[in-house]
């Protein structure tokens, strides 16, 4: 039984030790949420503030986007309410 | 013009005999994966093939499958806006409901994956700490943006026809699509256009780093073997847009047989399609070569043991049948298509694209069980069980069951009137 607890324990730490990870000055994760959302925040400034501009729908636009993050952060807190009522 | 709209609001207004029993025989599939799902539930991921060597399976599979096939919608209706491929026109709306349904159920099946699904919040909360250094995190983050913006796209341009849908229906519907078009104004066209052009400039980029960072779930991991590549974000596109772009020549097929819409489709947007597909289908068998070949001949011997398993080991029936008849045929018939001016088969491009659908998402099960399961240590065989088959059913059912019942609500092509 130890042999195979130090077995997957060595085999652990040579996967740990391969992959391990350079540190840097600017973790990977704001380059990657950088590259994602800038463009998006960009262009969505571009799209509000363009012509023809109409305000009733302007206000359509945003209240859609909000509502969709809204459904969205709603659905994975409902979701793991009703989930967690099996554990 | 008023005989077109008609025609157009054919599966809204009218409901075939069919429609039930093939709606009742969706629901009874996806009815049988949620008792699945109760069961994987209350007993943990036990009752799954996974266990501590293989920890990913069918539900990441079907993850990765789903999120190819969304990048079809936008990338065509990208076409049609901004390239004024207006020959494809008819199909854009097709091809974003897929994108919708596909992004929907592969949020879902990440899930269904979880061990304990009840943490699922936590992604949220503790969002701004993880973000940092975990893919799956920016993963969710692009899927989470690439809906937002792929349903608000949507919903802009269905402004005006659900305005139409609720002039010519009567009854609840007519009260339904009023709720639909809060604010309506009667010229806000102009106004919705210059939105959605911006919008769909907006989504490209998002959608190309969708699947990158699908990717980069994996080839961040160096200890994988086959994972740790550079060129995985460009291979998982061009699976993406060979299997999305697939997937609308079926549906667009289906629904052009079923409407009898022959006038309104025209069988070169299939040919267009199904060009597509072939020609990515082409990258991607050269893509995958080159990746073989690599790891046959000079990669590490991780590399060379899990390429062996997938070209001669316990794989090779999977691969090859994968390769041959899911790849290389459709790809030959296609492209025999391709090069006969004026002729386009459009079941037969169906078939060929349904096939090769198909063997895309025995390609992301390609890349990821073999890996885990005998990369390491060559102790974690997986098979899947009938939870997780019962479950991948109904993974496949509801995109469909709710593709259906989204067609009675909305215009599967644009009405127009100009």
């Amino acid at each position: 039984m130890n042999s195979i607890i130090l077995g997957l324990a060595q085999v652990l730490l040579n996967i740990a030790q391969e992959g391990a990870i350079r540190e840097s000055q600017l973790p990977l994760g704001y380059l990657v949420v950088g590259i994602i959302e800038t463009p998006v925040v960009i262009l969505l400034l571009a799209t509000l503030l363009g012509k023809p501009r109409q305000p009733k729908i302007t206000g359509v636009f945003v209240s859609f986007i909000a509502m969709m993050v809204i459904i969205f952060i709603g659905a994975v807190f409902t979701l793991s309410y009703i989930l967690g009522t099996f554990y | 013009m008023s005989d077109r709209i008609e025609e157009l609001l054919r599966p809204i207004k009218h409901t075939s005999r069919e429609f039930y029993p093939f709606v009742f025989l969706l629901g009874a599939v996806v009815l049988g994966a949620i008792y699945a799902y109760t069961i994987q539930l209350s007993h943990g991921l036990g009752v799954t093939g996974l266990n501590d060597i293989t920890i990913w399976g069918m539900y990441i599979v079907n993850f990765i499958f789903f999120i190819g096939i969304s990048h079809a919608g936008i990338a065509i209706s990208a076409a049609v806006r901004l390239m004024r491929s207006h020959r494809y026109r008819p199909i854009s709306r097709i091809a974003e409901i897929l994108t919708i349904v596909s992004l929907a159920m592969a949020g879902l099946s990440i899930v269904i994956d979880l061990g304990r699904p009840d943490r699922s919040f936590l992604l949220l909360v503790k969002f701004v700490e993880r973000f940092r250094y975990s893919p799956l995190i920016w993963d969710i983050t692009a899927v989470a943006t690439y809906l937002t913006l792929s349903s608000t796209y949507l919903y802009m341009t269905l402004r005006h026809d659900f305005k139409i849908a609720g002039e010519r229906v009567e009854g609840w519907r007519k009260r339904f699509y009023q709720l639909l078009i809060p604010a309506y104004q009667e010229d806000e066209h102009s106004t919705i256009q210059r939105l959605s052009f911006w919008l769909s400039v907006t989504i490209l980029p998002v959608m190309v780093m969708v699947h990158t960072t699908v990717a980069w779930i994996f080839a961040l991991l160096g200890s994988r073997p086959l994972w740790f590549t550079a060129f995985a974000g460009p291979y998982y596109i061009v699976a993406a847009i060979a299997s999305g772009i697939g997937s609308v020549v079926v549906i667009a097929a289906i629904m052009r047989r079923i409407y009898h819409w022959e006038d309104i489709i025209e069988p070169m947007v299939f040919k267009g399609l199904a060009n597509v597909s072939m020609f990515t289908t082409l990258i991607y068998i050269y893509m995958m070569l080159a990746e073989q070949i690599g790891a046959l001949y000079a990669g590490p011997e991780a590399e060379y043991i899990v390429s062996f398993s997938w070209i001669f080991g316990d794989f090779s029936r999977i691969f090859w049948g994968m390769t041959t008849l899911g790849l290389i045929v459709p790809f030959l018939f296609l492209l025999w298509q391709a090069f006969r001016p004026g002729y386009v088969n459009i079941d037969g491009s169906a078939i060929m694209c349904t096939i090769l659908v198909l063997a895309f998402w025995f390609k992301r099960y390609m890349i990821i069980v073999p890996t885990l399961s005998i990369g390491i240590q060559q102790v974690g065989l997986y098979g899947p069980t009938w939870v997780e088959l019962a479950i991948t059913c109904g993974s496949f059912a509801l995109p469909i069951l709710l593709y259906t019942l989204l067609s009675k609500i909305i215009p599967l092509i644009e009405l127009e009137e100009e």
